[in-house]
């Protein structure tokens, strides 16, 4: 396999408070995203997955403190300058965040802060980064992109504001995307057009994705590998069927069992993981998820499980994940027990 | 759960919440946001009905309406067949406790000032039941939802969303309600604890013979936990049947536009699934479309939907469409379009 776009080893990240000890949000990941791939990386609020992107971007505030690597094409990104740091993001690597809203500045208009990520990229002729961003606009879809270019983020409706956000993305046709949460903020029917226009420009600019989100539809839609995360570490990750069809760790199991499903026969009763994530400031000495897991013994209470190679590159972070039974109808019957 | 035979609890008849949108100097009226648009639908005991819709079709107002949260414009309300709408300040009082409401926002809707006996007994203590008292009956409530009797001395902000929703469920059962009306109440949870109150909904209406009216955005929740389902679009029910026939035979395009473009956790299905993807925004409920309101983004939109807004009709009994051209059992909206 050829060099990596990106390789992260040994990401941690921490947040002090006064009197208080460290807070690992983010421990000891590592992962590689290939050129022109989909990584979906899966978890709930708290499991590191968007402190972890906003670490390799230099987006966290300085309290943050950041250890490991990010090698993006051949550079480190953590500890880079921020003055370097400037020249990959929005140019190398654009992030597309949840709320448009927060995201734009409100007293821009759409159209100037467009131009600006190409202008300050290189691109010295204002009119022409000004058409480009009209040209964007209408490459994403939004209505009278003439009209549109020259109008504030307020005038836009979320769904035009999210689209507006992958236009800026891709001005600079990167390499990589970042997409936090895209579409978590809009209606069904509107997240169907944007997640349908991301992937399309995604093709359009040959660019690889790193998607987070903590909706498995979305994910089951458009991932080609899936990463899911529970208390700041990777706890098992495959090609998109295997985690979907053949999970191998007791969490995304439970992550599973707990959706209520519209495809199918309707269940009578949902099966919930029983408890709640665990804080950052107080981790289980052993395996994270051991005080929720119905698979749990002693030796998950001792010491953390490594993230293991089970094979065809499926891996998973579980003591027992050989032991667990096989997965379809009769597991949920087991665990029930 | 069966709904036939006995008389409903909850009757909303042609219920309309207008809201005056006012500027100028003046603060003159010069529009109206018709949130709530000519709503009829009834409740019956025991049974969960789920009012569906995205953001804009007036789900919330409806539910608020129902209450008298907010002051409906026109229509009439009846619980256990007493007129809310027609209710004076102290009679609403009394009917409130037959009916009450969870809110969406477990962080919002809690006192922060307040400890947790505090905020549950409060319901009864307004309804003058003596401080002690009620206070007994917190501690048995707050351990129906889930939580520990030493948890009423802590304050909402050292629980987590799931736990505080809890807390708003217990509250809201306190006064022993035959109605619940459920706002969003899992929609700022995460899944696995999303589903660990959606079986606790289910308990306690098992145990308390309650009544839910479950609003919502997501399909998957309203389809898990209803009996019967109305679908909202900009201020109308434009589909209200029983659940199978919902998923199985959605007769209205909104309908199943609304049902394909929801993803779901299977990548073989998502693959190979046929998905029509509506164009365009949800348009403004101050500046509502001619006709039937989802004709400016229904694919099979005619000149008649922009002239006359169809009326919610029994296409089979038990199931209500408002559409000019609705969609056979079986046939889907994408060959209809083709």
């Amino acid at each position: 396999m050829s060099e990596p776009l990106l390789r992260v080893t040994d990401l941690s990240v921490g947040f002090r408070a006064k009197g208080k000890p460290l807070a690992k949000a983010v421990r000891e990941l590592s992962f590689d995203v290939q050129r022109g791939e989909t990584l979906a990386v899966v978890g709930e609020s708290g499991s590191g997955k968007s402190v972890s992107a906003l670490a390799m971007l230099g987006l966290l505030p300085g309290t943050a403190e950041i250890t490991g690597s990010a090698i993006f094409d051949g550079a480190d990104l953590v500890g880079m300058k921020s003055k370097e740091l400037r020249t990959y993001r929005g140019r190398r690597i654009a992030m597309i965040f949840q709320d448009p809203m927060t995201a734009f500045h409100p007293a821009f208009t759409i159209g100037n802060q467009i131009a600006e990520t190409i202008l300050v990229h290189g691109l010295d002729d204002k009119e022409g980064a000004h058409r480009q961003a009209a040209d964007l606009l209408e490459m994403v879809g939004v209505p009278e992109p003439g009209i549109r270019v020259d109008q504030y983020p307020h005038e836009f409706s979320g769904g035009m504001r999210q689209r507006a956000m992958v236009a800026m993305a891709i001005a600079n046709k990167p390499d990589l995307l970042i997409a936090d949460e895209p579409t978590t903020a809009l209606d069904v029917t509107i997240q169907a057009q944007v997640m349908e226009v991301l992937a399309e420009m995604q093709r359009e600019v040959d660019a690889a994705m790193i998607l987070i989100t903590h909706d498995l539809g979305v994910v089951a839609n458009v991932a080609d590998r899936v990463q899911v995360m529970y208390g700041g570490r990777i706890v098992e990750r495959s090609v998109v069927d295997n985690v979907f069809y053949r999970p191998r760790n007791p969490y995304t199991r439970g992550l599973l069992t707990s959706l209520p499903r519209l495809d199918g026969a309707r269940t009578d009763r949902l099966e919930p993981i029983k408890g709640s994530p665990p804080s950052i400031l107080s981790m289980p000495a052993g395996c994270a998820f051991e005080p929720r897991c119905p698979h749990a013994t002693d030796v998950c209470k001792e010491r953390p499980a490594e993230l293991e190679s089970l094979w065809l590159e499926h891996e998973s972070r579980c003591h027992h994940h050989a032991e667990l039974p096989d997965w379809g109808t009769p597991v949920t019957d087991e665990v029930n027990a | 759960m069966s709904s036939n035979g006995s008389a409903p609890l909850l009757v909303v008849d042609d219920l309309v919440t207008h809201f005056p949108i006012r500027s100028g100097f003046l603060k003159r009226t010069t529009g109206w946001v018709q949130a709530v648009n000519g709503v009829s639908l009834s409740v019956h005991p025991n049974e969960t009905v789920g009012i569906v819709g995205e953001s804009g079709c007036g789900k919330t107002t409806l539910g608020r309406s129902i209450l008298r949260l907010v002051e409906p414009t026109s229509g009439r309300v009846t619980v256990n067949g007493e007129s809310i709408t027609d209710a004076s300040a102290g009679e609403l009082r009394d009917l409130r406790r037959e009916m009450q409401m969870v809110f969406q926002d477990p962080y919002a809707s809690l006192n922060p000032r307040m400890p947790v006996h505090d905020i549950v007994s409060e319901p009864l203590q307004i309804h003058g039941t003596p401080k002690g008292k009620a206070r007994e009956m917190a501690s048995d409530f707050l351990a129906a939802v889930g939580l520990l009797p030493e948890h009423g001395n802590r304050y909402p902000h050292e629980f987590s969303g799931g736990q505080r929703q809890r807390i708003g469920i217990a509250r809201a059962l306190m006064l022993e309600p035959d109605l619940v009306i459920l706002d969003e109440p899992v929609s700022a949870l995460d899944v696995s604890i999303q589903a660990q109150v959606i079986n606790l909904l289910e308990d306690l209406q098992e145990r308390f013979d309650l009544t839910y009216l479950f609003i919502a955005h997501d399909l998957s929740v309203v389809r898990h936990i209803s009996d019967r389902i109305a679908v909202m679009y900009l201020g109308n029910v434009v589909e209200l049947t029983d659940r199978d026939t919902l998923y199985e035979a959605p007769a209205h395009p909104y309908t199943q536009a609304l049902l394909s473009a929801i993803p779901v956790p299977d990548p073989h299905l998502e693959a190979t699934r046929a998905r029509v993807v509506l164009q365009g925004d949800i348009p403004s409920p101050a500046n509502p479309p001619s006709g039937c309101r989802f004709r400016t983004r229904c694919p099979i939109a005619t000149d008649l939907c922009a002239e006359e807004q169809p009326k919610l009709t029994e296409l089979s009994p038990g199931h209500e469409v408002a559409c000019h051209f609705p969609l056979a059992n079986g046939e889907l909206l994408a060959d209809r379009v083709n």
